[in-house]
């Protein structure tokens, strides 16, 4: 079952920063095995705890080392995880035989399921098995994935079927034995059938027979069946009683049944965390695994992010498709509040969202894609900007953009990890310049907020608190020397270009006021007409403005 | 015709022309063929066995079950049932009847089957009574309706025709156009195309590839470059024999999937055998044509 992912992401009120992260394009490779995992999967869980998340951790480090160290048995637990079925919700008293299967079953992989983990990992699942008595009864019913209600299980039910059995057999001989002499006597052959359709003229002969029974077809035609005799009738009579007699022994059966998986539980209750923990837990290392994702570390709050090649999945994959270069991520951030500046499609969004990413990873008990993550546990983690993620309701970009970090604001007296994006891009940059700094400048005033501001706006107020950071940007010393008047033409070959020359790692910027003027070249590389291009510097230079990089100009 | 080696150890829809058509009546038959046998198994979509008719209240055919069948029906249509069953399997999927079960009969009886309610549980069934080693596979479908028989792909199709005067016209136009489209060839490796294509009609040069339901509507849509015609399954066809002729006449037309056709059961009531092999008029449609399996 696919989950809704919309109404996942609004029980946590951070609907935008998951959005912003692509955060279900990875959690699309999440794939629990049993229907307690799935809904675990669902329910989406965000911690906020470093000690909850620090034993999320040691755990998946642990079937991470089982995985290793003993596949087949890791094999066999995802196995008997996949077999688990759906148990009866709030199951009534007296259970039917098919509920009595679910929980047969559901016992049966569970001691198997908790036979195949180490007990490293047995011990803080609370993975105990206790339940041999009731699952050896519950085996009389059948070995392996199957149930029904043996004899075994009553006197009177053997009694009951033996009798079933015996009339059963006789009501055969005598149907046998009266098909044989109406095949005889009327040349109507019954073999696999329960009745024929007779021509009117030939089943006249036999009106009136104490053998068969007519009834109308269509004008033509007559039903034909046959006639089995008193004895039969009588037989069968006795049939249904012992039948009613069967089914009283089954009730019985089922009560007592349903009385034993009762009692049982608590220890139930029990097997069911404990199969969902492993469940959700062998997920995670197995992605942990294939992504080469490592454990987080947790520092003590505030402790601005440190990140070691920390890849950012979805944009990699996509990136993997297209046959660019991707580069991870990183950089040991040091203050509370980071103002990043950077070219146009030099990485500044792809930084924020690598960062919310492997910081929603962590809060959400996974492993990070990263060499190393140093971070802290925030209460909370939001985005303001980027309204290409927000719906409209009525409210204008800059309208949405507000209302988030209304929102986001409303958390930020307790640990707050604050995205903003191009923050106010939609309005006049003069005003949207001072909003942001008087935005920064009270992040960098409340101790419960670390903020990561991605802007092109260069007059922000420096303050304390704060770090100026640029991307690196366009190599166009490197460009130059390559391109020598060649024109992109597709846009992957242009993508590649940009790919092939953009350095997206992060430096510390010079501060505030520098311009970063590439923005009409890229334009240029991505096929702006190169005389829109020429005037676009010849206005630049009039302005009095830094001479913007020359080169991707195309006609 | 031998309809037990036209069934055995294949998947086989059932479906009928109209409510009583006779499927029911067919299901036994070919279960009474097919044994002694081993991995015979089959369900109903919808509800089958009942001892009245659901819509119109009179007796119906009922199921007997024998020692060993595997078959599907809903966990509380049990406690009702003669038979003694062994569970193998309980699917999630909830019916109007509660769950779904897999079970095998320890001993013979009556039972009444119900089943899935739409294809992706069917198909889920089909896959997991293959697991349990059933070979036959018998599917009693729901009336008048054979979108179901492309819940699976190597299918085949047991058409059940109820004919009488009143609809003798309508029901040779059934026939004739079921049998047609089953000669139609099939074009392979483009089932994905019309998973992800929607509702709009594809082209690749003078292919038209439809989806959905073929209907008159549907093909006003047809460009005059038009020469190859792609569609689902037969069972999206939902136009006459007549619409049909035409369509080959002008287009080279193909599916991408197409349960083969095993067999007509073609039940006569005011109608003759003679005055319907006349009207029908199919040279070759014989060989597929079973009358009424009960008559003496």
């Amino acid at each position: 079952m696919k989950p809704n992912w919309s109404l996942i992401l609004t029980r946590h009120n951070m609907d935008k920063a998951f959005i912003f992260a692509e955060f279900d394009a990875f959690y699309a490779f999440y794939r629990p095995l049993t229907p307690y995992g799935r809904l675990a999967r669902a329910a989406l869980p965000f911690y906020d705890s470093a000690e909850t998340l620090n034993r999320e951790y040691d755990l998946t480090e642990r079937f991470i080392a089982f995985i290793k160290k003993s596949r087949v048995q890791a094999d066999r637990l995802e196995f008997h995880l996949k077999n688990m079925p759906v148990m009866p919700e709030d199951p009534p008293r007296v259970l039917n035989a098919a509920e009595i299967f679910l929980f047969k079953k559901f016992l049966s992989n569970t001691k198997a399921a908790f036979a195949a983990l180490p007990s490293e990992i047995r011990k803080p699942l609370a993975a105990v098995w206790r339940s041999d008595e009731l699952l050896n009864t519950l085996n009389l019913g059948g070995a392996g994935e199957s149930f029904h209600l043996a004899d075994a299980y009553a006197p009177e039910l053997k009694t009951a079927r033996e009798k079933l059995t015996a009339a059963g057999a006789e009501l055969a001989r005598i149907r046998e034995e009266k098909l044989k002499g109406i095949c005889k006597t009327y040349d109507l052959d019954f073999t696999k059938r329960e009745f024929l359709v007779v021509d009117e003229a030939r089943a006249r002969k036999a009106y009136g027979s104490p053998d068969l029974f007519f009834e109308a077809y269509d004008s033509a035609g007559v039903i034909a069946r046959p006639i089995f005799g008193p004895a039969y009738l009588e037989l069968t009579a006795v049939k249904e009683k012992l039948h009613a007699e069967e089914r009283a022994a089954e009730q019985k059966v089922l009560r007592e049944l349903s009385a034993l998986i009762k009692k049982e539980k608590e220890p139930v209750a029990g097997y069911l965390q404990a199969v969902e923990r492993a469940d959700v837990l062998l997920a995670k290392a197995r992605l942990a695994l294939e992504y080469g994702m490592t454990r987080p570390g947790l520092k003590k709050f505030p402790s601005p992010p440190a990140l070691k090649n920390a890849r950012f999945i979805p944009l990699e994959t996509r990136l993997k498709a297209l046959k660019l270069k991707y580069t991870p991520f990183s950089f040991k951030f040091s203050r509370r509040v980071n103002i990043l500046r950077g070219s146009n499609m030099g990485g500044k969004t792809v930084a924020l969202k690598t960062l919310a990413f492997t910081q929603l990873l962590a809060q959400t008990g996974f492993f990070v894609p990263a060499e190393a993550y140093d971070t802290c546990v925030y209460a909370k983690v939001h985005v303001a900007g980027d309204e290409e993620t927000g719906r409209a309701e009525g409210l204008s970009s800059f309208g949405l953009e507000m209302n988030a970090f209304v929102r986001a604001y409303a958390d930020t007296g307790k640990p707050c990890l604050i995205f903003m994006d191009e923050f106010a891009k939609t309005t006049n940059s003069d005003e949207a310049a001072a909003l942001l700094s008087a935005i920064s400048e009270d992040f960098c005033g409340n101790e419960q907020v670390l903020a990561f501001i991605a802007t092109h706006f260069a007059r922000l107020a420096p303050r304390r608190n704060a770090a100026f950071l640029r991307m690196k940007g366009f190599d166009n010393a490197a460009f130059s020397a390559y391109f020598l008047g060649r024109t992109p033409v597709e846009l992957t070959e242009k993508l590649k270009m940009l790919n092939k020359f953009m350095d997206y790692e992060i430096t510390n910027d010079t501060g505030p006021g520098g311009g970063i003027h590439d923005a009409i070249k890229i334009a240029g590389i991505l096929g702006v007409n190169g005389r829109i291009i020429d005037r676009a510097r010849d206005f630049m230079a009039a302005a009095g403005k830094t001479k913007p990089a020359e080169g991707g100009r195309s006609e | 015709m031998n309809i037990a080696a036209t069934l055995k150890d294949r998947v086989t829809f059932i479906v009928g022309s109209k409510k009583n058509a006779g499927k029911t009546a067919f299901l036994n038959y070919a279960l009474e063929s097919l044994r002694p046998g081993t991995g015979v198994a089959y369900l109903s979509v919808g509800v089958d066995g009942e001892r009245s008719d659901a819509v119109f209240g009179h007796p119906k055919p009922q199921i007997r079950a024998q020692k060993g069948d595997l078959l599907v029906t809903a966990e509380t249509t049990l406690p009702a049932s003669e038979a003694s069953f062994e569970v193998l399997n309980v699917y999630p999927a909830r019916t109007a009847l509660g769950r779904l079960v897999l079970l095998r009969a320890l001993r013979e009886g009556r039972v009444e089957l119900t089943g899935p309610e739409n294809n992706t549980q069917l198909s889920a069934i089909l896959s997991d009574l293959e697991k349990h080693k059933a070979s036959t596979i018998l599917v009693d479908g729901a009336v008048d309706r054979m979108t179901q028989a492309a819940s699976h792909k190597k299918a085949r199709l047991v058409y059940v025709a109820r004919v009488e005067p009143e609809n003798l016209q309508s029901a040779l136009d059934a026939i004739k156009l079921i049998y047609a489209a089953s000669k139609a060839p099939t074009y392979s490796n483009c089932e994905s195309l019309f998973a992800t294509e929607g509702g709009t009609i594809l082209r690749q040069g003078g292919r038209a590839l439809v989806p959905g339901a073929v209907t008159k509507t549907k093909l006003e849509g047809l460009l005059k470059t038009d020469k190859e015609l792609v569609f689902e399954d037969p069972t999206k066809l939902f136009i006459t024999h007549a619409e049909w002729a035409g369509l080959v006449k002008k287009y080279a037309v193909y599916f991408a999937m197409k349960p083969e056709l095993s067999a007509l059961i073609v039940n006569l009531y005011n109608v003759s055998k003679d005055d319907f092999l006349r009207k029908l008029d199919l040279p070759g449609l014989e060989a597929k044509l079973v009358f009424n399996p009960y008559t003496a």
